[in-house]
């Protein structure tokens, strides 16, 4: 058997660690475009402020493609598919064959159409290169005051690493709260709030309207007429899938590439993953994308299980984030902003806590502040259990399995005794 | 896989085991010194739950396929060729993803410190520190 992947991050990793469970004969080969070993994308943050070298954030050791008996191609991209022979052309001007193939090419840069940006010397903060280049503006070229376009998780880790660094970055996010596809008002408020005591400069709730060149650096007007001064631009607004190469079977105005729990594209022998597909979620059934490294792993490992002939479900299919930057932890799983019918429970006291209930059964949380025991809060939603007896302890830093019922806390340790194999199709 | 597990009739809350697991991990194997001169307090591996009189402690299970492991965005949590679930501290971001998809808090973050605990089974001695240290006989190393 002859696997193929595309893409050498996340998806790639699971990919190989689920075929290996079922085929250790079988060639795999890799392709990157990317010119290293596949890297924890988060930790590029490490790079931009020179702790770490691209070797010193590899997700796994020096000798692991050997060992797992993976060709790796590095700095070579696939150009386009053949779905007729099984192959396609790269850019080293080879071609590739496959068995199975597996698409992981994750995500690029989301660049909004503001007036002047495509213009400039804009940065981005998405792969390792992007974080070296910051590195070199910021260390040898002397900017100082960046401005961040957008305030989600990229522009706040970016933000977060540049303080570090003794820069200066603004954070221009257009919605009225920062992370706001991930926590309510009530959440962004408080950490918002955190991060300016901490000295992070927020402009929140005006759209970036033009950016115009001065003298040495760059104007950032907002739709609210306020104009900042910088020396540095870079583009955190998003991310986008990279569907480029498989236009053709991208269902008619389709973003992301849809597959199924298996992550089987429909199309005999492809399967895909991580940040390019939509799949369906877990608590509603709907197929969504969840953006996030542990879905493009746990999605990877699904999809090389299944394409060395396992049968198997993604075992989980919700999104989940946490973080720890400027010291504040925050986490977030599930549905994590109120939406219209859910109860929010609030914890208020110290730390900050919400819990969504969608008829008793929790249908996301966010935590601020303390986030000891939201594993239980997200297998509690995992497992669809009815919480509606826990009233309002629900949200608690302090709640714990002690208040459950005998017959979850039973169920609990089951899981743990299986080894956690949750999910349709253990494997 | 070895894992250490707590009989919440027999445990009495006193976090013996939270002081002893420190120690174990201290460079001086001395509850005083490892509190006062290394500085380790909140650096325990597992975690008091109480609840009126009840009271239990939780820490990694082990589990055979742990959904840490799978979550963890930098490749610092693996599993040891004999079972164990190991954390690289070197490679950990603290960002907190183990500690969300763990539903038995098996991870123990110290925020103002800003790292990540975990059990490790005290795998250079011959007994867990804990479950040597518990002076009620509620911890135990069970193995399936
Ligand atoms: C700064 C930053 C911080 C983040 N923080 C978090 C976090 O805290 N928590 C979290 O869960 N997620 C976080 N993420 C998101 C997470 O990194 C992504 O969800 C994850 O990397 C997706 O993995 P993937 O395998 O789908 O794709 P990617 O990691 O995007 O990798 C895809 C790879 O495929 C390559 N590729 C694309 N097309 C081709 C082609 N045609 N041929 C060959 N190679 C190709 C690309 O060059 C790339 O290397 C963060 C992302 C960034 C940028």
């Amino acid at each position: 058997m002859k696997y193929l992947i595309i893409g050498n991050s996340a998806g790639a990793l699971g990919a190989v660690e689920g075929i290996r469970r079922l085929d250790k004969a079988g060639t795999i080969t890799v392709l990157g475009e990317e010119p290293y070993r596949a890297y924890s994308r988060p930790m590029i943050t490490r790079l931009l402020k020179g702790e770490a070298d691209v070797d010193g954030i590899a997700m796994r050791s020096p000798d692991y493609y050997r060992s797992m008996g993976v060709e790796l191609v590095t700095g070579v991209a696939a150009e386009s598919l053949d779905l007729d022979a099984n192959r396609v052309s790269a850019t080293d001007g080879k071609s590739y064959d496959w068995d199975r193939l597996l698409l992981a090419c994750g995500s690029k840069p989301l660049v909004p159409p503001v007036p002047g940006l495509a213009d400039l010397p804009y940065v981005t903060f998405l792969t390792a290169d992007d974080a070296l280049a910051i590195r070199e503006r910021v260390v040898n070229g002397g900017c100082r005051r960046i401005g961040v376009i957008g305030g989600g998780l990229i522009g706040l880790s970016l933000a977060e690493a540049l303080m570090d660094m003794g820069a200066e970055p603004l954070i221009f996010e257009q919605m009225p709260r920062i992370l706001p596809s991930i926590i309510s008002d009530g959440v962004a408020g408080r950490l918002a709030g955190m991060l300016v005591d901490r000295g992070l400069a927020i402009y929140a709730g005006s759209g970036v309207a033009a950016v115009e060149k001065t003298g040495a650096g760059y104007v950032i007007r907002l739709n609210d007429g306020s104009m900042h001064e910088v020396d540095l631009v870079a583009v955190a607004a998003g991310v986008r899938p990279r569907t480029e190469l498989v236009s053709a079977i991208l269902p008619e105005g389709a973003r992301y590439l849809p597959v199924d729990a298996g992550m089987a594209t429909g199309q005999e022998g492809i399967y895909a993953c991580g940040d390019m597909v939509s799949l369906p979620e877990q608590l509603s059934g709907t197929s969504k994308p969840i953006p996030t490294w542990p879905n493009a792993y746990m999605g990877g490992r699904t999809a090389g299980y299944n394409m060395a002939g396992g049968k198997a479900d993604i075992r989980v299919a919700l999104p989940f984030n946490a973080f720890h930057y400027f010291n504040i932890a925050l986490a977030t799983a599930g549905c994590s902003v109120a939406v219209n019918g859910d109860e929010t429970v609030v914890w208020d006291n110290g730390a900050y806590r919400e819990v969504m209930l969608r008829d008793g059964r929790i249908s996301g949380f966010a935590a601020l502040g303390d986030i000891d025991n939201g594993g239980l809060l997200s297998w509690l939603m995992r497992r669809g259990a009815d919480v509606s007896a826990c009233g309002a302890e629900i949200a608690a830093p302090d709640f714990s399995h002690l208040s459950l019922s005998p017959e979850l806390r039973r169920e609990l340790e089951e899981t743990v005794k299986e080894g956690q194999n949750e999910g349709s199709g253990s494997y | 896989m070895k894992r250490v597990v707590c009989n919440e009739n027999y445990c009495i809350g006193c976090k013996l085991c939270s002081v002893y697991c420190i120690t174990s991990h201290s460079r001086y194997k001395d509850p005083v010194r490892a509190f006062k001169r290394q500085g380790l307090s909140g650096e325990e591996r597992n975690r008091l739950r109480e609840l009126g009189h009840v009271s239990v402690t939780q820490r990694c299970q082990h589990c055979s396929d742990p959904l840490c492991v799978q979550a963890c965005l930098t490749g610092a949590l693996y599993k040891d060729k004999d079972g164990a679930v190991l954390h690289d501290e070197d490679k950990c971001a603290v960002c907190g993803t183990c500690m969300v998809v763990c539903p038995v808090g098996g991870l123990t973050r110290n925020g103002g410190k800003g790292l990540i605990r975990k059990c490790d089974l005290c795998r250079d001695t011959d007994e867990p520190a804990c479950v040597a240290n518990c002076p009620n006989g509620a911890l135990k190393v069970v193995e399936e």
